[in-house]
């Protein structure tokens, strides 16, 4: 369950280029829910991913996830707070090219300090899931577009998170990668994940299995 | 299960310097150089602190040596009996020699009597008189001088003499007997050898009179005690122990050591100049790559933590590589260049092999003037690129 | 004239990055004290989050040269013995200038305060609402000026240092017959030391078991001053194997197979972890970690230290 309450962020606060980035944003996604923020890019969405993640701060306002207000956690369990329940998707997935995929895959283990056999284990059953297992030693710049959105997904699932936040997934895809990842996120929502997706890519919209959409303009809930 | 060491950890760190090869490699190049460097003048000033402590080794254990006003005065050979009769003391010898000046050719000469009866203190000058009839130094009017001595006075026309002028303005004349090639060029051009009789008669000495006396103490733990006693015998006089000798000298070489580690720290200064430039000058990857490690979980301290690995990977192997390229250098090359930093070098002895002196306490020195130092330049551009903003990096 | 040495011109540059560091990190302490609010959203609060983790980085930078640094600076002080005339070991040189004393208790000192604050900074960080945040600023700011006169003292230690001065060797200052107060201390009878010595380690051992462990820190802070006092005196006579020897420097020589190093690093360990588990103690979290370590190496100490007269007696039949 994640619960955003009365969420304002203002960048520069008291300065010349103060810009109001969100404004009172409120909304909540109940847990295996599948919700799509919408608006055109600039809006504010990637800022309220961001403020979900606990990777920014908000200005006022609260976040809880599980109960938990993540809204004002210090760095360390910030991370930890990521690390245990999310799985990030970025726009343009954004891959570490110079790693193989293995390495892509543990990014999010390393700072775990587990032991290497069950670090190895969780990565090979999230490349296995996502057929990109024979491709390990590869490195991430020498994949085809495709392989790079699963290695992107694999990493994102590899600590089996309960959150799935997606970042403009589609935006510079064609239309058949555009509709794998439909697919994945269509595999997540079945396995009861909790999906929150900012996109301005019309495929998204007024699907079955879509709990809601929330159209964010301009830093202001419609 | 929490393991102690994070090895995955240290591995991306390992590969995020392999990843960004060019830039690492520029660095851990400058960094071995300016260890390799340092390292070579600590090798080299090493070895020639140990030869010269054996040099010392063949000098007389305590110097004795009269003072008045401050001065060095020639004292009395009275005393050699009652110093013989302490116990401990195996040889006492008393020494005449000084510096004369030639005026002709603008140099200084050491002029050393030698006695037919007793050792001498030098073992390089006692080669010298033992190489050459004994005799001649009895018959009073020759002398020995070095190959570069005997050129000088060739020059000045003294082909088989040359006459001293006394102190009262007499002359002496003291014919040349022959030659010698000394150990250093400057013992060659240096040395005249004499009785010691005709030596007191240049400088003007009473046939009583020594400039110092020598004495052997075979027991190095009495030489302190007996040197006090003799200071309290002999309140006018000053005794010189090998050992302050060793002192003067490890000083003065550790001194010209400190002034080369002094600007070596200024050079060092500049390097993390560079390193402080190139460690927070990051490239829009480096940043991407940061935001989305930490994204995906990665604390700051994770963060901070690779970088410190990182440089410590760079540092560490610099420092081993340059530590065994400056042992190579210095001991099987024979340290060509550096080595004439040392300018006291080549008159000390211009032909011989840098002694295999390589101890923990010089590396772990080098150690510590090198690689904090490296560490102590990424600790801000780490920590700055460890809390860059990462939602940039995801929108 | 002054001795420089490339030791001390290395320590001493050592020390200017130390101070360099140290200072930034006071200012930022400083800023971090007066303005710091968790519960704040401001951009103020989150740069200043951020900077805190600049100190501690630099504490901790600080801390991990230091520690091999301490044992690198008694060594150097031991090699210096050679120009101090009447000196053997570093005990010469250390009272050599009146200030070489007060800069070795002060580096010791700092030693525990540096590794304390960063147990402090850990059990912070431990907890979401880094309750320990202010304080161990505050802790820090002490700290600075500790460290700040650990670099000064240094400083006019060496420039004071003067090779023509004869001081006394280490068998003059710590011999029973002499006027100061640790040789009234060495006068005691040896048995007496050498109890209170294990009664001390038998006390800490019990002390272990219980929940409080303020008692077992107490214990441990003792426990380095007898063993330190009982190395003196009784101990350090059988490493050296001569009952006028006696000195807490020489051990660290290569002759003894430097022993000392071992010796006092294992008591280091030992009575810091146990303030580390007195620390966690104090913000309710488990400490058995620290306990544990610490008990662990006083026992290493312990047996050490006790098997040189043991070996010696077994060895030769007779007490020293």
């Amino acid at each position: 369950m994640i619960n955003v309450t009365k969420v304002n962020k203002v960048f520069n606060a008291g300065k010349i280029n103060q810009t109001i980035a969100l404004q009172d944003i409120s909304f909540n996604v109940k847990d295996g829910n599948l919700t799509i923020l919408k608006g055109p890019s600039g809006s504010g969405k990637s800022t309220l991913l961001a403020i979900v993640a606990a990777l920014l701060k908000p200005t006022s306002g609260d976040v809880e996830v599980d109960g938990k207000k993540i809204a004002k956690l210090p760095d360390n369990f910030a991370s930890l707070y990521r690390r245990e329940n999310i799985g990030f998707v970025f726009q343009k997935f954004n891959l570490v090219p110079t790693l193989s995929v293995f390495e892509n895959v543990i990014l999010p283990l390393i700072p775990s300090n587990l032991p290497r056999v069950e670090i190895e284990n969780k990565a090979k059953k999230s490349m296995e899931k996502f057929s990109i297992y024979h491709k390990k030693n590869d490195l991430a710049k020498s994949l085809s577009g495709g392989e790079q959105q699963r290695v992107a997904i694999a990493r994102a699932l590899v600590n089996d998170p309960k959150i799935i936040l997606a970042d403009e997934p589609t935006a510079n895809l064609d239309t058949k990668l555009s509709t794998n990842f439909l697919d994945f996120i269509k595999e997540l929502h079945s396995e009861k994940k909790t999906i929150l997706i900012a996109t301005h890519d019309p495929i998204f919209f007024n699907l079955p299995f879509v709990s809601e959409e929330i159209e964010v303009i301009k830093g202001i809930m419609k | 299960m929490k393991q102690l060491f994070n090895l995955f950890l240290f591995e991306y760190a390992l590969s995020s310097l392999k990843r960004r090869g060019a830039k690492n490699i520029f660095i851990l190049i400058i960094f071995f150089i300016l260890i390799f460097l340092l390292s070579c003048v600590f090798f080299i000033s090493n070895s020639i602190k140990y030869e010269l402590n054996l040099t010392l080794k063949s000098l007389p254990d305590i110097v004795m040596q009269k003072l008045q006003a401050g001065r060095v005065q020639n004292l009395n050979i009275d005393r050699i009996s009652k110093i013989a009769n302490i116990p401990g003391v195996s040889e006492v010898t008393p020494r005449v020699w000084g510096y004369y000046y030639f005026k002709n050719a603008g140099v200084n000469f050491s002029v050393v009597g030698v006695s037919r009866f007793s050792p001498n203190y030098k073992k390089s000058i006692q080669k010298i008189v033992n190489k050459f009839d004994k005799k001649i130094f009895d018959k009073s009017d020759t002398m020995i001088v070095g190959d570069g001595v005997k050129k000088t006075l060739e020059k000045n026309y003294y082909n088989k003499y040359f006459d001293f002028i006394e102190p009262n303005g007499g002359f002496k004349k003291v014919y040349i007997a022959g030659t010698f090639k000394g150990a250093t060029s400057l013992e060659s051009n240096d040395i005249i050898l004499l009785s010691n009789k005709n030596a007191r008669k240049i400088f003007g000495m009473k046939n009583n009179e020594a400039t110092d006396i020598t004495l052997r103490v075979p027991n190095p733990k009495e030489v302190a005690k007996i040197a006090s006693k003799l200071e309290l015998m002999y309140p006018d006089s000053r005794m010189i122990t090998k050992n302050d000798l060793k002192i003067s000298y490890n000083n003065i070489f550790d001194y010209k050591s400190g002034i080369f580690l002094a600007m070596f720290i200024i050079v060092l200064f500049t390097f993390f100049i560079i390193i402080y430039d190139k460690a927070s000058g990051l490239s829009s990857d480096e940043k991407r790559e940061i935001g989305v490690q930490k994204a995906v979980g990665w604390k700051i301290g994770d963060v901070i933590l690779q970088k410190f690995y990182e440089a410590s990977i760079i540092s560490v192997v610099s420092f081993f590589l340059a530590i065994m390229f400056a042992i190579f250098y210095v001991y099987i090359l024979d340290a060509p260049l550096i080595r004439d930093i040392f300018t006291g070098y080549s008159i000390l002895k211009p032909a011989f092999k840098l002694p295999f002196i390589v101890d923990f306490q010089t590396i772990i020195l080098i150690f510590f003037a090198t690689v904090p130092l490296y560490l102590a330049a990424t600790i801000i551009p780490s920590w700055v690129a460890a809390t860059l903003e990462a939602d940039e990096v995801i929108r | 004239m002054n001795i420089i040495t490339p030791e001390i011109l290395v320590i001493l540059i050592l020390d200017g990055i130390f101070a360099f560091l140290g200072t930034i990190a006071f200012v930022l302490s400083l800023k971090i004290v007066f303005k710091w609010d968790i519960n704040s959203t401001s951009m103020v609060q989150y740069k200043l989050e951020k900077q805190s983790y600049l100190v501690a980085t630099i504490i901790k930078y600080i801390l991990l040269i230091k520690l091999p640094m301490f044992l690198y600076f008694i060594f150097v002080q031991d090699k210096l013995s050679v120009y101090i005339p009447g000196a053997m070991c570093a005990v010469g040189v250390v009272n050599a200038t009146s200030y070489g004393y007060y800069a070795m208790i002060i580096k010791i000192i700092n030693l525990y305060l540096f590794s304390t604050w960063i147990v402090v900074n850990k059990v912070d960080l431990e907890s979401e609402k880094m309750p320990y945040s202010r304080i161990k600023f505050i802790f820090f700011i002490i700290i600075y000026f500790f460290l700040m006169s650990e670099i000064t003292l240094q400083v006019m230690e060496f420039f004071s240092l003067n090779p023509h001065k004869i001081v006394s060797c280490c068998s003059t200052v710590f011999s029973a017959t002499g006027k100061s107060y640790i040789a009234t201390l060495m006068s005691l009878p040896h048995y007496i030391i050498v109890s209170v010595f294990y009664a001390n380690f038998i006390l800490i051992l019990l002390t272990y078991r219980l929940k409080n462990s303020i008692y077992f820190m107490l214990l441990n802070i003792v426990f380095t001053v007898t063993s330190i006092i009982s190395l003196i005196a009784f101990f350090g006579t059988y490493i050296y194997q001569l009952p006028t020897h006696h000195c807490p420097f020489c051990m660290l020589q290569g002759y003894y197979h430097y022993i000392g190093y071992v010796l006092y690093t294992a008591l280091f360990i030992g009575t810091f972890s146990a303030i580390g588990a007195f620390v966690y103690q104090i913000t309710k979290k488990n400490s058995v970690n620290f306990k544990r370590i610490s008990i662990i190496f006083d026992i290493i100490y312990l047996l050490i230290i006790s098997a040189y007269p043991i070996i010696y007696h077994i060895n030769n039949g007779v007490w020293l």
